[in-house]
């Protein structure tokens, strides 16, 4: 698996969220991911996700495996990338969903 | 000379069905054209998850019965709609936040 790991930012390539940051918070096996947005924030609620629906990018917060989603939000905001996620929220209109 | 009813263009709008009658003769029916199934904007291949018909037919349809529920649903194939947001992900500058550069 490698690359997939918790913590690990990834874009959904799948579904009705593709094109949208999720963050790797659980392996569940070999093939499936628990991963969440948070959807406050990306649209991609908390979910099972495929793999192969998810492209690692080379980005990776500090969280523990499990961590809830206001965990989740609060790595993010001591990141870089927090800015750039908020503003593509704001491209698609504000807000996650 | 009466006007044609139907129209001085039914040729050109509908096809034309050439029926046998009982009386022998062949005559032409004009039926309503056969639409052509959508294709990926990108890639050219039949869309997958689209429904075609005339008009009467997909006006009745839900909106998620003729095309599917993801960004560019009915107008790319899923292949080619995940090859756009991977090299958008990469071109809108993801990859550069990496300490060890590039995508994983």
């Amino acid at each position: 698996m490698g690359v997939i790991e918790v913590g690990r930012l990834c874009v959904k390539v799948a579904g009705r969220e593709a094109g949208r940051k999720c963050v790797v918070v659980r392996i569940i096996d070999k093939n499936f991911v628990e991963i969440t947005g948070p959807k406050e924030l990306t649209g991609v609620r908390r979910r099972r996700a495929n793999v192969k629906h998810l492209v690692p990018l080379p980005v990776k917060i500090d969280i523990s495996e499990g961590a809830d989603d206001s965990e989740v939000l609060e790595a993010l905001t001591a990141t870089a990338i927090y800015e750039e996620l908020v503003k593509e929220a704001q491209a698609r209109g504000g807000g996650g969903s | 000379m009466p006007e044609d009813p139907f129209g001085p263009r039914r040729g050109s709008k509908k096809r034309r069905v050439a029926v046998r009658t009982p009386g022998g003769r062949t005559v032409y029916h004009y039926r309503h054209k056969i639409h052509g199934k959508a294709r990926c904007a990108r890639c050219g291949r039949p869309l997958t998850g689209t429904r075609t018909g005339p008009r009467s037919v997909m006006a009745k349809l839900a909106k998620s019965r003729k095309r599917p529920n993801r960004p560019y649903g009915g107008y790319l194939c899923s292949k080619c709609m995940r090859e756009l947001i991977v090299t958008r992900a990469i071109s809108l500058g993801w990859a550069r936040l990496s300490p060890a550069g590039g995508l994983a």
